[in-house]
């Protein structure tokens, strides 16, 4: 197995008095994808939203690369190549198309940033066609396909995309699923947050599931389908099971 | 017509210049920046500091004020409170700026003196026509401003769009997590709007100056107007501001020709364009599409809904602190001030203390308006106004019983208030705010300059009433007056908060989609309370008034107003206690200044009051109800028959008390 390129260890998240994330650790060595499952509510995004540095952690640590960016702050973590797709659609709604991949390409060295663009358009030839419209009126599988786009380009050393087929059409789905995969064979490490469980399980190497914040099994993906069923069933069944 | 279309265009280019700084700074960093006036009137002051005392070269003088301090400013002002208010509540952010405006206004008096320079001389030092157009002069000040405009202008167009500079503060003015994302730390980009447009509101300062004199009361004109572009731009349209607020210019000079000679038109058209300018937009933009404003973004409201879970568990907090006979102590300190008092100041300062009384009722009309709709009025002061010159009208002028007088004069402020209301209650609270600003100074400057009101500026004599066959003569039985009618005016305002219709309106303040699907009525209820507050406003002015022995209108100015809010924001806006508080500085305060200390530093306690209102960013409930639960929970600590808590729990209580600061939000780690 080669190096761990991101770290978490023990990680709490909290939101005032409510406990989001308590006491989460993962590793996922370099080039392979994390999928972390789990029922709405349960704490992935918070996890993300930590690891882009936009949510402060409570507790614990997460370590990149080897450096320690418990505290580094989201910009900072940007350019050092840590890619983040929220949740709903990481675009500039009233930018232009070309505009959002001119801001997207600005974590990359000023002498690549010419070429990042064109990629764009060789990935998602579509929104070449579509260059000065603005965002907000593009269609939602060409939002997520900019989103998605101007984050690849960067060559980011860890992507963590947060529900990315959310509302989106499978032949889409495909689209981007494919470019993913263009960028994980490139050995981007990725952190890979999706409802859509079997396409996540088809994608990644190991998988998490979470449950009210703690984990509830992790493993080898291909091993995941009944853990993860038992997961979504909800607490309830779970501890009427638990309780006969 | 030429002529004064190059005025109105060279008056209007200043207050279209203003009005783009407020639209980059508001874009950019969410806080609508109240304070612009008085920063360029500091600005202004700096520039006129450094041509004459300094003796610097005018040019040079514009230049180091507008491109060195005014950037400078910009940024102190970031680092020290603007860059966090973005995690504060709405009111906490307007209550800021408002203070903000205050201490900077009343700071620059400090610095420089207070004595207002009538004519002083701009960046052009001799003026004299520049060319002639058409047959028309225009001079070389009108020129200097129409070039510098268009300059600024051309400039922000180029490079808001051509440069990446630009592109990084379009960007995060759509969306800060994305600006994160891409790797710029949006606070920088942030830091960078109120340098840009601090420098801006300077300049726009230095040009207006020799037109309107370097007084703060001469700035207001512009402010109002810049304002009008705003609302007209819905504060985010940067070119609708602009040019708006230049429109508002045009309009007031091209009507000149038209005006007669006397008669209200002659006096009050030009001062209510800019009010009349904002009413038209909002009627236009309810029409077309609703009116939006920063509570309804949605960035913004995840921010406000978590400063506002915040500020509500602190006042949990302090609520669960109440000891059973700690009520009673804010009556017996009452018991014991009532009581010593008379005994033991001279007529003069219980006299100070009577109108201070006075004031505080004139400020408990903030607590149905601001503490329990939450809506920010700055026009409360104008109802103070409308009050104590409808009293005075009746009484000196028609013969009215004083006192009969009195109650009439609130009922007229009621009126005012309910007109003011229909128009303001509807919009936004930011909105509410700028238009009950507007309001203020357009009342100021129509209503309070009537030859009948202000009778050659020395008002209209109010005797004082005569009370159960007591003449109040005396200044002991005026304070004790003044603090009956407050108690009466508080103890309705209890009794409200307690009934039935309290309850309807604590469900408005907590959640407007609940209380609608309740069916309780959102609009009437808040329009009823909103000229509730009027006319206790107006019961006010007529004592103060009738204490003063005259209606004199110019006392009751906007910008007094933003004073008298502040003090009250900072004191708790729905604290009886803290109301009265916040009355009574604004007596004392100043007659102590004036008492004991020179003349320059008159404006200190505005200052203070100003900082007052700021620290409430850090302390969203106010001076009083936090002195309060500080002193329920020394209270609490001595008291040893009280069954201690365990000691896990009241340590988290005596921690949340003291550091209530907002946990930081989003971003911010
Ligand atoms: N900004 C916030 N303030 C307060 N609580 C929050 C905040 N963000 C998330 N939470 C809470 O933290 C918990 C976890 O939320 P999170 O968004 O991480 O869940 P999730 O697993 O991504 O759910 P979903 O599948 O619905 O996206 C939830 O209970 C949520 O209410
Ligand atoms: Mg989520």
């Amino acid at each position: 197995m080669s190096d761990v390129l991101l770290s978490v260890k023990d990680l709490r998240i909290v939101y005032g008095e409510a406990q989001a994330v308590d006491g989460v650790s993962f590793d996922v060595p370099q080039g392979q994808c994390l999928a972390i499952l789990g029922a709405n509510g349960a704490g992935k995004s918070s996890i993300a939203q930590c690891l882009a540095g936009l949510v402060p952690a409570a507790s614990g640590s997460i370590t990149i690369d080897g450096e320690d960016t418990t505290k580094a702050h989201g910009h900072v973590l940007a350019k050092q190549g840590v890619a983040y797709l929220p949740e709903g659609r990481g675009i500039f709604p009233t930018l232009s198309v070309a505009d959002n991949i001119s801001l997207g390409v600005r974590v990359c060295a000023k002498d690549k940033r010419a070429a990042a663009e064109e990629r764009v358009y060789e990935y998602f030839p579509i929104l070449g066609k579509r260059r000065k419209q603005q965002a907000a009126t593009l269609s939602g599988g060409e939002q997520q396909m900019l989103a998605v786009g101007r984050a690849l380009v960067t060559d980011p050393k860890l992507m963590v995309v947060d529900e990315l087929s959310l509302g989106l059409a499978p032949l889409i789905i495909d689209d981007i699923y494919a470019a993913l995969r263009i960028a994980k064979d490139g050995g981007t490490t990725m952190v890979l947050i999706e409802q859509y469980v079997e396409r996540a399980l088809a994608f990644a190497d190991n998988a998490m599931v979470l449950r009210r914040g703690v984990v509830a099994w992790e493993g080898p993906a291909n091993g995941a389908a009944e853990a993860v069923a038992h997961s979504y069933m909800g607490d309830t069944a779970i501890d009427t099971a638990l309780a006969s | 017509m030429l002529s004064y279309l190059i005025a109105g265009l060279a008056v209007g280019a200043v207050y279209a210049i203003s009005a783009m700084a407020l639209v980059i700074t508001y874009n950019a960093s969410r806080v609508f920046n109240f304070a612009q006036g008085g920063m360029a009137f500091f600005i202004a002051y700096c520039f006129y500091w450094l041509v004459n005392d300094v003796g610097l070269n005018s040019y040079l003088a514009a230049a180091i004020a507008v491109l060195v301090i005014a950037p400078v400013l910009g940024l102190f002002l970031w680092a020290v409170l603007l860059g966090r208010l973005s995690s504060a509540t709405p009111l906490a952010r307007l209550a800021a700026m408002i203070g903000l405006s205050v201490a900077l206004t009343a700071g620059t008096s400090v610095i420089f003196g207070h004595e207002t320079i009538v004519q002083p001389k701009g960046i052009i030092q001799n003026s004299g026509q520049a060319l002639k157009l058409g047959g028309v002069s225009v001079s070389d000040e009108q020129l200097l401003i129409l070039v510098v405009a268009a300059l600024i202008a051309g400039v922000g167009y180029l490079v808001l769009n051509k440069t990446s500079a630009g592109l990084i503060t379009r960007g995060a003015v759509d969306s800060q997590m994305m600006t994160v994302l891409t790797g710029t730390n949006p606070g920088k980009v942030v830091a960078g709007t109120w340098m840009v447009g601090t420098a801006i509101a300077g300049l726009a300062g230095i040009l207006i100056m020799p037109s309107v004199g370097l007084s703060a009361i001469g700035f207001a004109n512009v402010v109002a107007a810049s304002f009008a572009g705003v609302v007209i731009g819905r504060l985010t349209n940067l070119w609708w501001g602009f040019f708006g607020a230049l429109a508002v210019g045009v309009a007031q000079s091209v009507v000149i020709p038209y005006l007669p000679d006397e008669g209200l038109l002659a006096t009050a058209l030009r001062p209510s364009m800019p009010f009349l300018f904002m009413l038209i937009a909002i009627l236009v933009q309810i029409r077309s599409a609703g009116v939006r404003d920063d509570t309804q973004s949605r960035e913004v409201a995840r921010l406000s809904t978590k400063a506002e879970s915040n500020e509500a568990h602190v006042h949990a907090v302090m609520r669960d602190q109440r000891g059973a006979w700690d009520r009673w102590v804010g009556w017996a300190v009452l018991a014991v001030v009532v009581f010593l008092v008379p005994i033991v100041f001279e007529q003069f300062w219980v006299g100070v203390i009577a109108l201070g009384m006075a004031y505080g009722i004139a400020l408990l009309s903030i607590r149905p308006v601001t503490g329990e709709t939450n809506v920010v009025s700055l026009c409360q002061i104008s109802f103070v106004g409308i009050g104590a010159i409808a009293a005075a009208q009746l009484s000196t002028t028609y013969g009215w019983d004083v006192t009969t007088s009195l109650i009439i004069g609130a009922v007229v402020a009621a009126l005012c208030g309910l007109v003011v209301g229909v128009v303001c209650l509807p919009l936004g609270q930011l909105y509410a705010a700028i238009t009950t600003f507007a309001f203020a100074l357009l009342a100021e400057q129509v209503i309070y300059t009537r030859p009948t009101f202000s009778n050659n500026d020395s008002g209209v004599f109010l005797d004082r009433p005569t009370i159960a066959g007591v003449y109040l003569l005396d200044n002991t039985q005026f304070f004790y007056f003044a603090t009956a009618v407050f108690l009466v005016v508080a103890g309705v305002l209890a009794l409200l908060r307690r009934s039935t219709a309290g309850l309807a309106l604590a469900t408005i303040r907590s959640s407007r989609v609940r209380a609608s699907t309740l069916g309780i009525p959102i609009y009437r209820s808040r329009l009823a309370l909103f000229a509730l507050g009027a006319a206790i406003a107006g019961l006010a002015g007529g004592i103060i008034a009738s204490y003063q022995y005259v209606a004199f209108p110019a006392g009751y100015s906007a910008a007094l107003g933003l004073t008298w809010f502040a003090i009250a924001v900072a004191q708790g806006p729905s604290s009886i206690g803290g109301l009265a508080a916040a009355g009574l500085s604004l007596s004392v305060a100043p007659a102590l200044f004036g008492t004991f200390l020179p003349t320059r530093l008159a404006d200190v306690p505005a200052v203070l009051f100003g900082l007052m209102a700021i620290q409430i960013v850090a302390n969203p409930a106010g001076i009083n109800p936090q002195l309060r639960s500080a002193f329920r929970l020394l209270a609490r600590k001595l008291t040893p028959q009280h069954p201690p808590n365990p000691p896990g729990d009241d340590e988290g209580v005596r921690a949340d008390v003291s550091t209530n600061a907002p946990v930081p939000v989003g971003s911010s780690r």
